[in-house]
């Protein structure tokens, strides 16, 4: 529920690209965060991209749904997962 | 038994498309690795986590529809992850899990926890608290009205009409003031207090002039998708009291499948706009023509766009509430674009010892809810697809959806 996934666009023509987040590949929808360069982070909500991620914030979000998964799988030491976000504050998706 | 996905990424190759009404783009079903991505190279190592999702079937049997299941296709139990942490860790971890709605979601935590363990693990007042709540309200509004409707439709897309929104987040009125000009000047083509006071000959008019491409859109779903009968609607949280929370925790404690499928007094209930501006006369006179139908359920968000460009955000109060249930234990309920969000914890000697988060696509895609009251049965098969994909962007999941037609 209510999660996305980050991801780095790979290459982009428009408000559409190649996203691509631990081996794998899909389009995306860049509408909201308009045209990107190769290599930007960017958080993907049911396709589309709904805002720009600094590479520090995609990898804490990434290692914190690496926690969720392997929390799912027994482990119970979960803290080298979450790191502190909750103070940034939301992230200009204004092109 | 056969099945038939709907063709990812628009409905022009489905079979079901044929003489229907125009319908969505629907994502492919959650794979490994990453929420609903065609995969096209292999993982790696570490685990990946893949979201939940949710799989639409239509069964079908001479011709017709004489069912409709929703499946849940994975579930993420918040014990596995939460349950032994200390409050404030627990609001962190839930803070950088859950990206969509991260505001509402926060809010749910926080006002959760300090009701359940009388500690402060807020970060901002619960005005402040609330206004996050309602402009990520907002904006989730404009991306399903201004994004994704236009998208399954395959019309362009307005990011225009969203993007100042996104621009604007951190101030009331500089957001009310945004809301303002795009209604009047983007979709709605008059000014927002002037189109809430549209009559239905207005409301029929406004939509036949279509003079913006959002009235084209609901000239092009008027009396074109499938009605359902009326079903009941959770009432919005200003209306609950404890009580009510009481008897939700309760149930949530008894019931493991409460969570995915929530009930109140016993029945599925819908939550969202449709449920919060359901008594306004421009929505009744739509029903009244149209029907209670997918676009019914676009009106209402466009509906509460236009008042809160009017009058501004809501009371707080109308936004987040929250109650003691027990000893350590607390039910916070949130409004968010998509209907009720609940978040229920216990908490003792300073550790969370249950957590338990109920989200609105758990009311809206109820297997018994109104997305079968209204598709479920003798709708002929044809067209049954994209009447679906129209429900399901409609009640819009917070998840990824796929829907599939079962031959019997």
């Amino acid at each position: 529920m209510c999660l996305g996934v980050p991801m780095r666009v790979v290459e982009s023509a428009g408000w559409s690209a190649v996203c691509e987040a631990r081996g794998v590949r899909r389009k995306v929808n860049l509408a909201l965060v308009d045209e990107q360069p190769a290599g930007t982070w960017v958080l993907v909500v049911q396709g589309t991209a709904r805002e720009i991620l600094s590479t520090e914030d995609a990898q804490r979000i990434e290692r914190a749904l690496e926690g969720v998964a392997v929390a799912l799988q027994g482990e119970r030491d979960l803290s080298p997962y979450f790191e502190d976000l909750i103070a940034r504050p939301p992230r200009n998706r204004e092109a | 038994m056969e099945r038939t996905r709907h063709a990812p990424g628009g409905c022009a190759a489905s079979p079901d498309r044929a003489g229907a009404a125009p319908l969505p783009a629907v994502t492919p079903p959650p794979r490994a690795g990453v929420s609903g991505v065609p995969a096209e190279g292999a993982g790696d190592a570490m685990p990946a986590f893949t979201p939940q999702g949710l799989a639409i079937d239509l069964h079908v049997a001479r011709g017709q529809v004489i069912d409709l299941t929703v499946r849940s296709t994975r579930q993420a139990p918040l014990q596995s992850w939460i349950a032994g942490t200390t409050p404030g860790e627990a609001l962190r971890r839930i803070g950088l899990a859950f990206s969509l709605c991260r505001s509402a979601q926060r809010a749910a935590c926080e006002a959760a926890l300090e009701t359940a363990s009388a500690a402060t693990v807020r970060t901002e007042s619960a005005a402040e608290r609330a206004w996050h709540v309602t402009g990520e309200l907002w904006r989730e509004h404009a991306c399903n009205l201004f994004l994704a409707w236009p998208g399954l439709l395959g019309d362009a897309q307005q990011p225009a009409l969203v993007r100042p929104l996104l621009a604007a987040a951190g101030e009331p009125a500089v957001m009310q003031g945004k809301l303002r000009d795009l209604l009047a000047n983007g979709a709605l083509g008059m000014d927002p207090p002037a189109w809430l006071q549209l009559d239905a000959a207005g409301l029929q008019a406004w939509c036949t002039r279509a003079a913006t491409a959002t009235a084209r859109r609901f000239a092009r779903w008027y009396g074109a998708t499938a009605p359902a009968p009326v079903t009941p609607r959770l009432p919005p949280v200003a209306r609950w009291g404890r009580p009510e929370a009481k008897v939700i925790a309760a149930t949530l404690r008894a019931d493991p499948d409460f969570a995915l499928h929530p009930a109140w007094a016993g029945s599925p209930a819908e939550t969202g706009a449709i449920a919060r501006v359901h008594a306004h006369p421009l929505l009744r006179a739509w029903i009244d023509h149209s029907g209670n139908d997918a676009g019914a359920r676009m009106l209402a968000r466009l509906i509460e766009l236009a008042q809160a460009a009017d009058a501004g955000p809501p009371a707080a109060e109308a936004i987040v509430r929250a109650w003691p249930v027990g000893s350590g234990s607390a039910l916070a309920a949130v409004e968010t674009s998509r209907g009720v969000l609940l978040h229920a914890v216990d908490v003792a000697r300073d550790r969370i010892t249950d957590y338990r988060i109920v989200a609105p696509t758990g009311w809206n895609f109820h297997p018994h809810g109104v997305l079968r009251a209204a598709l479920g049965s003798r709708r002929d098969a044809p067209g049954c697809g994209a009447q679906a994909q129209a429900w399901s962007l409609a009640l819009d999941p917070c998840v990824e959806c796929t829907v599939e037609r079962v031959h019997a």
